[in-house]
């Protein structure tokens, strides 16, 4: 009787060991330069300059380091869901980064996209960033509310400008969102590729190729409704002043004031409007490199199913070389996977104010240069850009 | 509702008539424990030992009452209300039929809460994890209780018994963000004793299960509203709060419990000595309802608890008890994939993690002296008690690590003078309790790979709620006076007693802001309530 008594006890508190221990897992980050780098850019840069970011998708606090000359560096952290950016910023305007996102790391190792566990090491390898021209100086995508209080999407825009210090043009320019329409947590089958997919509609600001000019320091705005909003939301912003307006007849849910250019709706896709998620989209403004006409006559090349699939819904995709530039907006960080690739966006940027809130992303200003503002542009959103303000687009008339 | 309607109506049907010469309301069952200490225990088969006491009581013994309780004042913690009233309507009998124990409860209680927040979790305290917003406003919560037990003596040494226990009730904010959580426990116990001449053992083991559900919802559309995912000494991760069904939170919390108890006694009939051992293991689950697999934490607790009384006659009792509670907090690691085969998204399991973990021991002892002739005829009486608690909580993604620790001592004397004019008896407690906390820290940020690793929080957002660390420390950690007054009044009737009970109490902490030592605020607390009820 007083064995089993004994047995029985010490059978009940081995059962109900309360264990507590912190598991800690090994990283090993490698950063290297790309293929073909010229000798004088890689000796431009320093590994050892690289701002290393590793962000915990837990709670909203960072961890940084620098890696070695060699740009290795190891640590030990623990288990958890990460993000990485590896970023340097020159004053000559030389930038490079690199990034990984959304990386599961337990103590036996990385999980790969197929559900397998991979050694702790990351090899990253460096975008150097080129300063494009034509940029997206500011994004609203978040809508507002009418007056009654009920949520309103059709004042958004999309703000373009020349940072450059010659003319550009903007004929024959696209403007897209990426497959998927929301950012999301978990795997991106697309992720790695040389294409990306277009989620759904796609634009091309129309022209014969010199018809709209775009001076430097000069912005061009495409309103998602290009009429005056001002006693319709709270945001009371007047897009008949916009420069061009996403607009279709076909399309019941767009509208356009008189005397307003109407972009030009390439690729249709379903609906009666164009889905410009307000969660969280990934907006690419692009250029096909033989041109739209002979893009839109290949559908063969370029028009897709999803990988793994061989029915359902087609994608056109366009390849990641074409994009002058795109923004990553995520809803959260823990919903942060990427579409656009790390050369386009090595990070990405989200709201902290809530959905219909009437605020947006604006890039940060650099400084006067030549007369005109330049601003910002190191291919991460993260850096370029502030979130949270209240609209300010630069209009023509 | 009707069938528990006609539940009590049986039970109270089930009592014997009042015993002759001497009247059922001179007993409580405060007074009743003085001859049976296992009297409340958790094992159900101990309620054969009160076999004597029932005879004299005719049989059976049934205490009905109602109630109103509020409380209003400053000095609270980050989640209880400003002030909040009370209404309770509770029965509790016992009772014997032939050779079988029975006893049970029926109890109802509405609250109206005002100026309540962080209260995301009925029971806040219980769980690191929890998905709530901050914004003060009005609430009311209202529960079911039932709880019926039985014992069967199995010859002169063994009785079995089983209790069961059930509780349903919902709770609701009346601002946004607001939520409306929805409450299930249930809890089983068999139950075994045995008894020898003067020693009686006896142990029991059980299952409880609580289940809670929580749905957010906002009404106003016009202003932003934050949500936040508490994951454990109140660190946190912010996000604006869109109303939509797709998006509306809808969150589970479920527990299950595994309980074990052991108790002894050695009773002579003038020297009673108890000792009670009680584990209640739990393991407890949150996540998303929708089927999708989202799990926003575990938390796994073990609670030993001990205490013995040695009781001398009716006049002496000298009572000790000693708890622990350990806990753990585990974050899945997941990710969110395409399921081929349904084509939906599901959130996969791939790593679980210790994040949080929080030790808690407490220790009380108290010395009981009564100038008592019988179980029922008494003088006076005081109680003297003394106790102290130790806490650590820490919450950890390495290499950054939160720390919190405290202690606490408090002290506490009570004195009871019991008057006896014909029919109408009288009590007055009068009693005052003092408690301090000698040392503590309320958050200390460690950098474990310092060298090697700086840490910086990203964006705008703090990722401490500061306030309600701040006020729940401050409130576990204050200088605390506090002093009530209880006054009880019984009158035999013809066929019952009737008693009132008015308590009135009152807290003056002392508060240290622990950012600014040198800021310290006197907060009070009151409260107030009046009993009415019958016992036949």
């Amino acid at each position: 009787m007083k064995r089993i008594f004994a047995i029985l006890v010490s059978a009940m508190l081995l059962a109900s060991c309360i264990e507590d221990s912190i598991e800690k897992a090994s990283l090993k980050i490698r950063i290297s330069f790309p293929e073909g780098t010229e000798q004088a850019v890689a000796e431009s840069i320093s590994l050892e300059d690289l701002n290393i970011t590793i962000s915990n998708k837990s709670l909203p606090f960072n961890y940084s380091c620098h890696p070695d000359e060699n740009g290795e560096i190891e640590m030990e952290l623990g288990c958890g869901k990460y993000d990485l950016l590896a970023s340097v910023e020159y004053e000559s305007g030389l930038s490079a980064n690199t990034s990984a996102s959304e990386f599961i790391l337990t103590s036996e190792g990385i999980i790969q996209d197929d559900g397998t566990t991979g050694a702790p090491v990351l090899d990253l390898t460096l975008n150097i960033a080129k300063p494009a021209s034509i940029i997206i100086r500011e994004l609203y995508y978040h809508g507002s509310s009418t007056p009654e209080g009920a949520n309103y999407t059709n004042d958004r825009y999309i703000e373009l400008y020349n940072n450059g210090a010659v003319r550009e043009y903007l004929d024959s320019l696209c403007v897209c969102t990426i497959y998927p329409h929301n950012s999301t947590s978990g795997n991106n089958p697309w992720a790695g590729r040389d294409t990306i997919p277009i989620a759904g509609m796609c634009w091309m600001i129309p022209g014969n190729g010199t018809q709209y000019p775009i001076e430097p320091g000069q912005s061009c705005v495409l309103a998602f409704c290009a009429v005056d909003h001002t006693n319709r939301a709270t945001s009371r912003l007047d897009m008949s002043r916009a420069d061009f307006g996403f607009y279709d007849p076909l399309l019941s849910k767009h509208e356009i004031a008189a005397g307003i250019p109407a972009l030009t709706r390439i690729i249709a896709a379903q609906g009666t409007a164009w889905t410009l998620s307000i969660h969280s989209p990934a907006v690419a403004v692009f250029r096909p490199e033989h041109g739209v006409a002979a893009y839109l006559a290949d559908p063969s090349l370029w028009e897709r199913y999803e990988i793994g699939k061989t029915s359902g819904t087609k994608y056109w995709h366009i390849a990641k070389d074409w994009i002058v530039d795109g923004i990553e907006c995520a809803d959260t960080p823990q919903k942060s996977v990427k579409r656009l690739p790390t050369s386009v966006d090595a990070s990405y940027i989200y709201m902290e104010s809530a959905h219909y809130s009437g605020k947006v992303i604006t890039r940060r200003e650099k400084g006067m240069a030549g007369g005109v503002m330049k601003y910002k542009d190191t291919n991460n959103s993260a850096e370029d850009f502030i979130t949270d303000v209240a609209p300010n687009p630069h209009f023509n008339r | 509702m009707k069938a528990l309607k006609i539940n009590i109506i049986v039970l109270l049907m089930c009592c014997s008539a009042a015993l002759s010469g001497q009247s059922k309301g001179d007993y409580t069952f405060e007074k009743m424990e003085w001859q049976n200490p296992l009297l409340q225990s958790s094992n159900a088969a101990f309620m054969r030992l009160s076999d004597t006491l029932l005879t004299t009581l005719g049989g059976s013994f049934t205490d009905l009452n109602a109630g109103v309780l509020h409380k209003a004042g400053s000095f609270r913690n980050a989640y209880d209300p400003k002030s909040s009233t009370d209404a309770v309507l509770d029965v509790k009998s016992y009772t014997r039929l032939g050779k079988l124990y029975l006893s049970g409860s029926f109890g109802y209680d509405y609250t109206w809460m005002r100026q309540a927040r962080l209260l995301g979790l009925n029971e806040p305290a219980r769980s690191p994890f929890m998905l709530t917003d901050t914004i003060p406003g009005n609430a009311s919560d209202e529960f079911y209780r039932l709880q019926a037990a039985a014992a069967l003596p199995l010859g002169e040494k063994f009785t079995i018994a089983t209790d069961l226990r059930y509780t349903a009730g919902m709770m609701a904010k009346k601002k946004d963000l607001r939520n409306l959580n929805t409450l299930m426990n249930f809890e089983f116990r068999p139950a075994l004793s045995y008894t020898a001449g003067p020693f009686t053992a006896g142990v029991t083991a059980g299952i409880r299960r609580r289940t809670e559900l929580i749905e957010y919802k906002q009404i106003d559309s016009s202003t932003e509203k934050y949500i936040f995912e508490i994951s454990g000494l109140w660190t946190c991760n912010a996000q604006g709060y869109s109303d939509s069904e797709s998006t509306r939170s809808k969150r589970y919390k479920q527990t299950a419990s595994y309980l074990a108890g052991a108790a002894l006694q050695y009773n002579t009939g003038n020297l009673v000595w108890t000792a009670q051992f009680d584990m209640d293991r739990s393991n407890d689950k949150q996540g998303e309802t929708k089927y999708n697999n989202f799990k926003a934490g575990d938390y796994e607790s073990l609670l030993l608890n001990g205490s013995t009384s040695l009781q001398f006659g009716l006049k002496h009792r000298l009572s000790a008890s000693y708890s622990n509670e350990k806990g753990a907090g585990y974050k899945y690691l997941q990710r969110q994939e395409l399921d081929p085969a349904s084509m939906v998204r599901q959130w996969v399991d791939y790593a679980r993690y210790n994040c949080y973990s929080d030790r808690y021991s407490n220790l009380d002892a108290s010395y009981t002296f009564r100038q008592a002739e019988s179980l029922t005829s008494i003088s006076w009486g005081a109680t003297a008690g003394f106790g102290m608690s130790d806490r650590e909580r820490a919450y950890t993604e390495y290499p950054q690590r939160f720390c919190q620790d405290y202690r606490t001592l408090s002290a506490s004397l009570s004195f009871t003078k019991y008057l006896y004019f014909n029919n109408l008896n009288i009590e007055i407690t009068p009693s005052a309790a003092y408690t301090t906390s000698p040392d503590g820290t309320m958050f200390d940020t460690v950098n474990e790979d310092e060298g090697h690793i700086s840490i910086t929080s990203s964006g705008t957002k703090e990722f401490v709620l500061t306030s309600a660390l701040r006020q729940e420390y401050g409130y576990l950690t204050a200088d605390v006076l506090s002093a009530g007054l209880k006054l009880r009044l019984s009158r035999q009737l013809e066929k019952a007693t009737i008693y009132g009970v008015i308590n009135a109490g009152g807290w003056a902490g002392s508060v240290t802001d622990c950012t600014d030592p040198s800021s310290v605020t006197l907060q009070k607390r009151g409260c107030s309530s009046l009993t009415i009820g019958f016992i036949f």
